[in-house]
Order: C-alpha cells, then structure tokens, then sequence
C-alpha cells in the first residue's frame, strides 16, 4: 500500500515525550527518515494523561 | 505504585532517556530528537507557540523535511499543549512560506477517519511506550521485585486504542494543493 511517507522525510511534532511514540509510530514507520520534535519538558505525558501525574512539583 | 521524583532536573533527565530509548526503537536517531524542554501546560502562550513554530521551520529547511505530522487541530485527546503543537506547525508554515518552503501537514483524525490510513505494528508502538517507566503503574510480584502493573497497557488501549490498528491522517486544510520545494 503506498502512503504519503514512503521515501520521505518527516517531522512529527509531539508535546510530551511518549506522544511521539503513542500518536506516530505507523508514520514514522512508513517514513525513510523520521525526526521527532517534543516540546515540552516532560513533566506529564499521554501514557499517564488519564491517571494521577508521578512528578511532584 | 509509582517512581516519585521530589527533584525536577531529575526527573527531567530520567523522562529524557526514557523518550531516548522509545524513539531509538522506532528508529528515530538520536540526532533526530530534538526536545525544546517548555514547561508542560505551557504550549498555549503565543511566545512558546511562536518559538516551537521557529524550531520547526528550522528544522524543516535544514533537514529539507518533505512533511509535517501533527496531532491535529483538537490535539486527539484536546489536551491543550498537543493541540498547540498542532497550532505551532501551521504558524510555521507562515514562516517557510517567506522561504518558498510549503511542506504539507498531516493532522491525525481523533476519530480514526482520515483520508489517510497508515497500519501500525502494534507490538512495536507498546515496546516503544514500555520504556516510560516513571509514567507506568507497578506491582510487587512473587518473587517480590517491582513488575508492570498488567492492566495498565490494556487500560491505555482502551482509550487510545484506534491507535493501536492504524493511525489516520487528514491534510491540513488549504496545503494539499501547494507545492512543495522539500518533496
């Protein structure tokens, strides 16, 4: 099947580290060359965005 | 039971390797992980949206990025830091136009019914997340060592789990039909 990111290079933009990997794992999959940007410092993240955040601050 | 950081450089850097490790696996290099370190539930205020759309247009002219994969204008689950990183990477595309740079975006489509489907290997997205160890649940098993929660990841698919067959993507609107110097 042929997908818009065969042979491409892509940007994934996520905010916390593991939305990366929970969102873009299939594209990055596709893509010959993949570059991920997390914006934020990882305070919190998508595995734990139901349940109680493991970081006092 | 779970890791309890009291001392944020810390846990900073224990979140960084985590992500490390999981893009490494996905096969994502190292040099290709670029982590901006803005505080969480920040993305929203204009000056951080303003210098992540920066960072992505840097990015895109000087690694010539053929395109932009984003968590879409709701940001999937509407937590409000994805959907401006969403924000972000269209601001951007106002910045690589100056450039005559129009990658086109792909926004994932929170219901699963984007123009684009993408199949997932399923085993690999759950190894990758496997090594967010602070942000899983623990229990003690037999043996008394500290073993995953079981029902954590089964829990997480419960709520992400269209995710977990096939990821879908729509183009941002208005982009599909521009060229692309990068393609």
């Amino acid at each position: 099947m042929h997908t818009p990111f065969e042979n491409k290079t892509i940007l994934t933009v996520g905010a916390h580290p593991d939305d990366i990997e929970t969102h873009f794992a299939g594209a990055i999959a596709q893509s010959s060359r993949a570059i991920a940007l997390v914006a934020t410092d990882g305070e919190a993240s998508t595995l734990n965005y139901s349940g109680r955040y493991l970081c006092r601050r | 039971m779970g890791a309890i950081f009291v001392d944020d450089n810390e846990y900073r850097k224990h979140r960084l390797r985590e992500s490390e490790q999981a893009l490494g696996l996905l096969g994502v290099a190292r040099t290709d992980q670029h982590y901006l370190g803005l505080p969480d539930s920040s993305l929203a205020l204009s000056k951080h949206t303003a210098s992540i759309a920066t960072a992505i247009a840097h990015i895109v002219r000087r690694d010539s990025v053929n395109a932009l994969v984003t968590l879409g204008e709701h940001g999937y689950c509407g937590h409000t830091d994805h959907a401006a990183s969403h924000r972000a990477a269209a601001l951007a595309l106002h910045i690589l136009a100056i450039h005559r740079y129009r990658p086109p975006v792909f926004s994932l489509n929170q219901r699963g019914e984007g123009s684009i489907q993408i199949p997932v290997d399923r085993n690999k997205k759950l190894g990758a997340l496997a090594f967010h160890r602070t942000q899983m649940h623990f229990i003690q098993g037999d043996d008394g060592k500290l073993v995953p929660e079981p029902m954590f990841f089964t829990r997480f698919q419960k709520t992400y789990g269209k995710l977990f067959t096939a990821e879908t993507y729509d183009i941002l609107p208005g982009i599909s039909r521009l060229g692309s110097r990068a393609a």
